[in-house]
């Protein structure tokens, strides 16, 4: 629901003039409307012939307050009582609505939002019945917004390739307007008003602003710069930028760049050489998107790719930009990984069968320090396990710990040449159990089950070993390391037994080194261990003390 | 000796500027910016410029004025031996189209809208007596001359032409429900050049008073209204084939009749109060008053905005006339 307020303006007979006087003057006006604007909007409205009695004029301004004025004008046949007692014909109404910025921020700054579908007053007598007598007050108009798609947008006559130059006079607005400067849009009343709809809407809504309009300025001295685009049935010197409406093109030589919005002119640009008008008025709300999160960056506005832009949309426009987002890509990552590095991750996240969402959130988030950069250099590191320098590893470790990333500072603590076993075991303490579970699929390459020993992730760890083979040497070093963590007990599972029946005695003496003082360690370990370390002879003199006690 | 480039009148904004040197130039003065019209570039020397503001209430008739007066500009050919015409503008291209087709409907033209007035640019060679001219004017609405400060910006030749149209209409002051008088359009008038500090002593202001309407005011003096009627130059330019034409003598003595009729029409104005008053007012003011009566149309207007035949405006061409011979003689 949006709520405006409203001034009224036409004709009048001095028995329903608030003045008491003849003439074009405002009825009606809201109450919080100001001296200041009432008399700004009445400079702006007051001029309209009005060619026949089925036209209509709409225009669209700012005020110095700020505030927005969308602009309605009728012809009407003039009432003899009300308007002209002499009776001349046509006369006009205008009905205007008078907007807050945020209230207009709500309607995308589109003015069609509003003027294609509140009811505006087209009869006098109407006004007098809904307002009341001469010297009410005009209500606040409340309007409930419909959305407003681009199905309600019609490219008419207009191909791709005249709809990017329209596109790129609209977001050239606020320098033309600043330049005295105007577009000249020519054409029936109709196609002027299309034009400028699909003006509007080819525009990103931060622009849109800039793109103040009146569709009939015919007969009325309008000084350029006035509007960004005023509409005229035929061509009029003045120097303007001209814009057939009925044939869909821009008739002016015009530059076609818009500083700032490069990226979105080049895409539609690109989408206009083999797309259909009406699929490019379909795409633009997601490429307006696109290019707005790209411009805005920052992580938060990651989050709403899914909900905002279509798949197949976002796809296309990644492609289309593939250099630019791959550059964006390298950029971020190769000051923390290093340039070979971060080439690898590309064609790491090149392979992902999500990679354009990939790259363009990374574009949008512009750092290597995002939860989604993140996971993907944990991915690539889980699934490529790259060859890196201890100082890129060191990199990631401090990259991992600064934005918590447990599983990125214990693999890059864990997998260096020189591993950091205290910062590996603190980051390892902090994993979830699915952290765990994914880390520990390194097993055996490059993690060795040692590396894994924690009192959070034992059973896991016990589990993982089950299926995985284990040298003798590797085997000593996780009984070292359970028995570092205190976890010694945990000799005597099923998991590990199996292991300790397989050491040769060199690698038994040395477990049971660490282990023979451990009152945790069950007897059969050590029975095991010491079997293990002297065989044959001493097992079966071992065996017949066992015996003789028994 | 320097050559000295010559300098010309800008039609917008009536400041004096160097002849622009190319045919396709606008006024270099910031804020205009007007595209000059080539043909008044042209000849200009030849066929120098006639400002006249118009001033009046809303349905006064200024409008339909300006529409009658074009369509006897555009028939003087009939009349005059040498006269030609051109309209130099793309509005007063329109108002001469509308003029027909409005001429052949019976229609009028709706009220005038507020903001500024398009720049009618006539110009208008072999006039007998007074040789080339070229009218310039805007049409604008009654309302600006509400108030006793008329806004410039709406009024553009007031301050700076010394020969302005004052358009009253006695029947509908007999009409009006807004408390209005004759005096308050002179006071309206004399209290806005004041205010812009306009000296009324230095140099005298001329006031064509267009008394329009007349031929529905029901007490017009049987000779005025003999005079209305009698239009031989209506009757001569809507007339085909051969008619008399308007030599010196012929002018001179139309002009005569024009002071007498002039005459009358302040005597008849000043048989009330308010008349008297406005008169006055002017005389105080060192402005010097002419008076004519016209009748835009011909015929009273019917409900429906419509004539109940095609126009036959009279004596339309009267205030201009005053107004050439007003300027020639400053």
């Amino acid at each position: 629901m949006i709520r405006a307020s409203q001034l009224l303006f036409t004709r009048l007979e001095p028995g329903y003039s608030p003045r008491r006087t003849a003439g074009y003057q405002t009825w009606y006006t809201s109450a919080d409307l100001a001296p200041g604007e009432t008399k700004e909007i009445e400079q702006r409205i007051q001029c309209y012939w009005p060619a026949g009695p089925a036209d209509r004029r709409l225009q669209c301004f700012t005020l110095a307050s700020g505030r927005v004025v969308l602009g309605h004008s009728v012809a009407v046949m003039a009432d003899e009582e009300i308007n002209d007692r002499q009776g001349r014909g046509l006369i006009f109404l205008a009905h205007c609505l008078v907007l807050s910025r945020k209230t207009f921020d709500e309607c995308e700054n589109n003015p069609f939002a509003i003027l294609d579908s509140f009811p505006f007053y087209t009869s006098v007598r109407d006004v007098l019945k809904a307002i009341g007598p001469v010297g009410s007050e005009a209500p606040q108009a409340e309007h409930v917004l419909r959305r407003y798609g681009g199905s309600m947008v019609s490219a008419g006559p207009w191909g791709g390739e005249e709809m990017t130059k329209l596109l790129s006079l609209a977001l050239q607005a606020r320098q033309l307007t600043g330049q005295r400067r105007s577009l000249l849009v020519m054409g029936s009343p109709d196609a002027i008003a299309m034009t400028l709809r699909l003006a509007i809407w080819l525009t990103p809504p931060g622009e849109r602003l800039y793109c103040s309009f009146d569709t009939a300025v015919d007969r009325c001295p309008t000084p350029q710069g006035q509007y960004w685009a005023v509409g005229l049935p035929a061509r009029q010197g003045g120097g303007y930028i001209e814009v057939d409406a009925e044939g869909g093109r821009v008739v002016s030589s015009v530059a076609t760049s818009a500083p700032g919005h490069d990226l979105y002119l080049r895409s539609l640009r690109a989408w206009a050489r083999r797309s259909q008008a009406a699929e490019i008025v379909d795409r633009v709300p997601d490429l307006q998107r696109m290019a707005l999160l790209l411009s805005e960056g920052g992580s938060t506005n990651v989050g709403t790719i899914d909900e905002e832009v279509r798949k197949e949309v976002r796809r296309e426009f990644v492609t289309l930009h593939r250099e630019l987002f791959e550059r964006k890509f390298l950029g971020a990552f190769e000051p923390v990984v290093g340039k070979e590095a971060a080439t690898q991750l590309l064609r790491h996240a090149d392979a992902s069968p999500d990679d354009d969402r990939i790259l363009l959130e990374i574009a949008i988030d512009g750092s290597a320090q995002s939860p989604r950069a993140v996971e993907l250099i944990t991915d690539w590191i889980l699934s490529d396990v790259p060859t890196l320098r201890d100082a890129e590893w060191r990199r990631l470790c401090d990259l991992g710990g600064r934005c918590r990333a447990w599983r990125l500072r214990y693999l890059s603590a864990a997998l260096a040449d020189k591993p950091d076993e205290s910062t590996r075991e603190e980051a390892l303490s902090r994993l979830t159990q699915t952290d765990f579970a994914r880390v520990a699929t390194l097993l055996p390459r490059r993690l060795a089950p040692a590396d894994l020993v924690s009192r959070q992730h034992i059973e896991a760890l016990l589990a993982r070993i089950d299926r995985v083979p284990m040298e003798g040497a590797a085997c000593v070093e996780l009984c070292k390391a359970l028995a570092r963590h205190g976890l010694a007990r945990y000799l005597d599972a099923p998991q590990l037994r199996r292991h300790l029946d397989t050491l040769d005695s060199r690698e038994a003496g040395q477990v049971l080194k660490v282990v023979e003082r451990d009152t945790s360690v069950p007897q059969a370990v050590l029975d095991v261990l010491q079997a293990r370390q002297q065989p044959g002879l001493v097992a079966r003199l071992i065996q017949w003390g066992k015996d003789a006690r028994g | 000796m320097f050559w000295r480039r010559p300098r010309l009148i800008c039609p917008n904004c009536l400041c004096e500027i160097n002849a622009p040197k190319h045919a396709a130039a606008r006024c270099p003065r910031l804020g205009c910016d007007f595209d000059l019209p080539p043909l008044y570039l042209d000849e200009y020397r030849q066929v120098p410029p006639v400002f006249v503001q118009i001033f009046g209430w809303s349905g006064t008739g200024k409008t339909v004025f300006l529409y009658a007066l074009t369509l006897l500009l555009a028939r003087m050919s009939k009349v005059w031996p040498q006269y030609s015409y051109s309209p130099s503008t793309t509005p007063t291209v329109r108002t001469v189209r509308e003029v027909t087709t409005d001429l052949e409907r019976g229609v009028l033209p709706q009220p005038t809208p507020l903001g500024l007035g398009e720049l009618y640019i006539m110009l208008l060679r072999g006039m007998e007596r007074w040789g080339g001219r070229t009218l310039i004017t805007r049409d604008c609405a009654g309302e600006y001359f509400d108030s006793l400060q008329v806004p410039l910006e709406q009024a553009p030749f007031l301050l700076n032409t010394p020969t302005a149209f004052m358009f009253v209409s006695p029947i509908d002051l007999r009409n009006n429900t807004e408390g209005r008088s004759l005096n308050m359009l002179m006071d309206n008038y004399i209290n806005t050049l004041l205010s812009h500090k306009v000296n009324f002593n230095k140099k005298r202001r001329s006031l064509v008073v267009v008394v329009t309407k007349a031929d529905i005011i029901p007490d017009l003096p049987a000779n005025l209204r003999q005079y209305l009627i009698h239009d031989p130059i209506w009757n001569w330019a809507n007339t085909q084939g051969r008619v008399p034409q308007m030599d010196a003598l012929s002018m001179a003595t139309y002009l005569e009749q024009m002071g007498r009729v002039s005459d009358e029409v302040e005597a008849w104005l000043q048989r009330d109060a308010a008349g008297q008053t406005f008169v006055r007012l002017a005389k105080h003011r060192n402005i010097d008053l002419r008076f004519s009566v016209i009748s835009s149309t011909g015929a009273p207007v019917e409900a429906g905005n419509q004539l109940p035949a095609q126009w036959e405006p009279r004596r339309v061409l009267d205030p201009f006339f005053w107004a050439l011979e007003l300027q020639s003689r400053a």
